[in-house]
């Protein structure tokens, strides 16, 4: 769309600068002395055909406004996108801290529970140890 | 009373030795080297290679079972042991401060009173909690290597506290509140543990 | 009834977690820093204020657990009763694991904030050191010999009274001027916590004490375990069963 606009309005300015070139050209005639003039009436001329127009002023400050609103809409997606790499980040963050709880939890009841087995495992020995030798020794072996 | 003389007789004993031998005393002040970190950390060094001797020295001839048998309270040898080491970390940290001073140039005296305050009551601290700690592991064989894993954790809130007061001190722009507030967090410190140790140094030392 | 202790408080402090762990994440409001400079900064919390809730309930019982050693150690020195010196050594082993936790899940907080995982800073220095007094009361009970329940206990009855040092004047001394309320790794949070997450965090405080207290009793039963078999042993050495 804007493209489009900005395409015409080159057009609209090449067309009016050749159209007040030849006019000037043929103003001038033949002799092709002074250059300098020829362009500054050229330049005066152009001008003068823009601000005749009043819809060209207005298709400028619309092409204004219409990158501004671009640009704006790139900086909110901008902040969207930071914002959404800043909550992964601190998601990031709070599995680390829950991981690293729940490994902590896990090494600390592991580490009980096989402790507690081992016990058992030789209380159970050493008494059936302790009963057969009692056995052997005197019948009134207490365990 | 009677308490306080034995005590002191605990440690006259201590630094009689001290003066013959003025081992700990050279070893002490060598380490004496900028400025609040350098100074904490010679007392730092000082203590407990001070602790370390006190109690070592008692070991190595089997004493310390006589001390403890002597017809005195057992809290007068703590005490005796207590202040033995204050006294020699305070003798270190006199050589080294002026030195400290005068090699780096720091305003280390401007605020004399504070930066007395501060030191004598790290070095109770240190001797205090460290004399508890020597006393109970001398029998241990691992000692050398429990010692520090016990105390090291319960000193260095003196350490930080005491560098945090001096520094506070010697700064460009002295910050005599911060200086104050870590002088008090040390006398409520030293005052905690010794009343704690007072307390417990009966239960903890049996021979 | 004593054998149900253990599994009851377990489900007890499960079904706790389970609920706490939706209340922090579907009810408990997300964290919006109240301080301008740092919203600007982006440094605001946000989402990883949900790791206090349980940085929190393990920190309150890291506390307990060294009141409960320290005081069961006294009350081991005045009587000397084994039983005493059972929980004590329990409540110690239960607290490093918790003391594990907090530091843990500090660094991760100090990494979200600060954008370190750790700076020698007064509070996090003295919470490390409160860690190794327990790492050193464990060590001294391997590695002691014949005395170490006594210096053990010391180190407890010490260890307990550092507490207080750690968490308040420490805080005070040092306050960081830049940082909002709460948002801290080194500040109080309990009390600057807005109402909204206060929920949560208490209901993550009481499954965590339900949790100590199951560890604590299995811990003490396994001593109790080694302590049957220290006899059994002593015994099969005088029957001549062992050698």
């Amino acid at each position: 769309m804007t493209k489009k606009l900005f395409a015409r309005s080159i057009v609209l300015v090449v067309l009016l600068a050749s159209a007040a070139a030849a006019f000037a050209q043929a103003g001038a005639g033949a002799p092709p002395a002074s250059p300098p003039a020829n362009l500054d009436a050229a330049r005066e001329a152009c001008k003068a055909a823009m601000n005749a127009d009043p819809t060209f002023e207005a298709y400028i400050v619309k092409i204004a406004d219409e990158k501004a609103q671009q640009k704006r809409d790139q900086d909110t997606i901008d902040a969207h996108n930071d914002a959404y790499h800043h909550i992964q980040k601190n998601e990031r963050h709070v599995i680390y801290a829950y991981a690293g709880m729940w490994v902590v939890a896990a090494a600390f009841v592991i580490f009980l529970w096989r402790r507690q087995q081992a016990l058992k495992l030789e209380i159970a020995q050493l008494r059936r140890d302790l009963e057969a030798a009692a056995g052997d020794a005197k019948p009134a072996g207490r365990s | 009373m009677a308490l306080l003389r034995h005590a002191a007789r605990v440690a006259w004993k201590d630094l009689r030795i001290e003066l013959r031998s003025r081992e700990i005393v050279y070893t002490m002040a060598f380490f004496g080297g900028a400025v609040p970190g350098m100074l904490w950390v010679a007392i730092a060094l000082a203590g407990t290679i001070g602790l370390g001797r006190a109690f070592d020295r008692e070991r190595e001839n089997d004493t310390m079972r006589a001390l403890l048998l002597a017809p005195v309270p057992r809290l007068a040898v703590f005490l005796g042991k207590a202040i033995a080491t204050t006294v020699l970390v305070l003798a270190v940290a006199v050589v080294c401060a002026p030195m400290l001073a005068w090699l780096l140039d720091a305003p280390l005296f401007a605020y004399p009173g504070p930066l007395v305050l501060v030191v004598v009551l790290g070095a109770v601290g240190i001797a205090v909690i460290g004399s508890v700690f020597a006393a109970t592991l001398l029998k241990v064989r691992s000692r050398d290597v429990l010692l520090p894993v016990i105390l090291y954790p319960l000193l260095v809130p003196l350490f930080v506290a005491g560098t945090s007061s001096t520094s506070a001190q010697v700064a460009e722009f002295p910050n005599l509140d911060a200086a104050w507030y870590w002088i008090e967090f040390l006398g409520i410190y030293d005052s905690a543990f010794l009343v704690l140790s007072v307390w417990v140094f009966e239960s903890l030392v049996i021979e | 009834m004593k054998k149900l202790a253990v599994p009851l408080l377990a489900v007890l402090a499960a079904i706790g977690l389970a609920v706490s762990v939706y209340l922090v994440f579907y009810d408990a409001p997300l964290e919006y820093s109240r301080n301008a400079e740092l919203q600007l900064n982006g440094s605001s919390l946000f989402f990883n204020q949900k790791i206090v809730y349980f940085h929190v309930g393990h920190a309150f019982w890291l506390f307990g657990a060294v009141f409960v050693s320290g005081l069961s150690s006294i009350a081991f020195l005045k009587t000397r009763n084994p039983r005493w010196d059972d929980i004590a050594s329990a409540s110690t082993d239960v607290a490093v694991a918790f003391g594990a936790v907090v530091l843990f899940t500090g660094s991760v907080w100090a990494k979200a904030a600060w954008d370190v995982w750790w700076k020698w800073e007064p509070r996090l220095t003295m919470s490390l050191l409160l860690w190794l007094i327990l790492v050193g009361y464990v060590l001294v009970r391997r590695f002691a010999g014949p005395s170490a329940d006594r210096i053990a206990s010391g180190m407890a009855i010490f260890g307990m009274v550092v507490v207080p040092f750690v968490y308040v004047m420490v805080g005070e001394g040092n306050s960081h001027p830049q940082a909002a309320p709460g948002l801290n790794p080194s500040e109080g949070v309990v009390g600057k916590i807005s109402p909204g997450m206060r929920p949560a965090l208490w209901l993550s405080v009481a499954s965590f004490l339900c949790w100590y207290v199951a560890l604590l009793i299995s811990r003490v039963q396994s001593t109790r375990a080694e302590r049957e078999l220290r006899e059994l042993r002593e015994r099969g050495f005088d029957l001549g069963v062992l050698s």
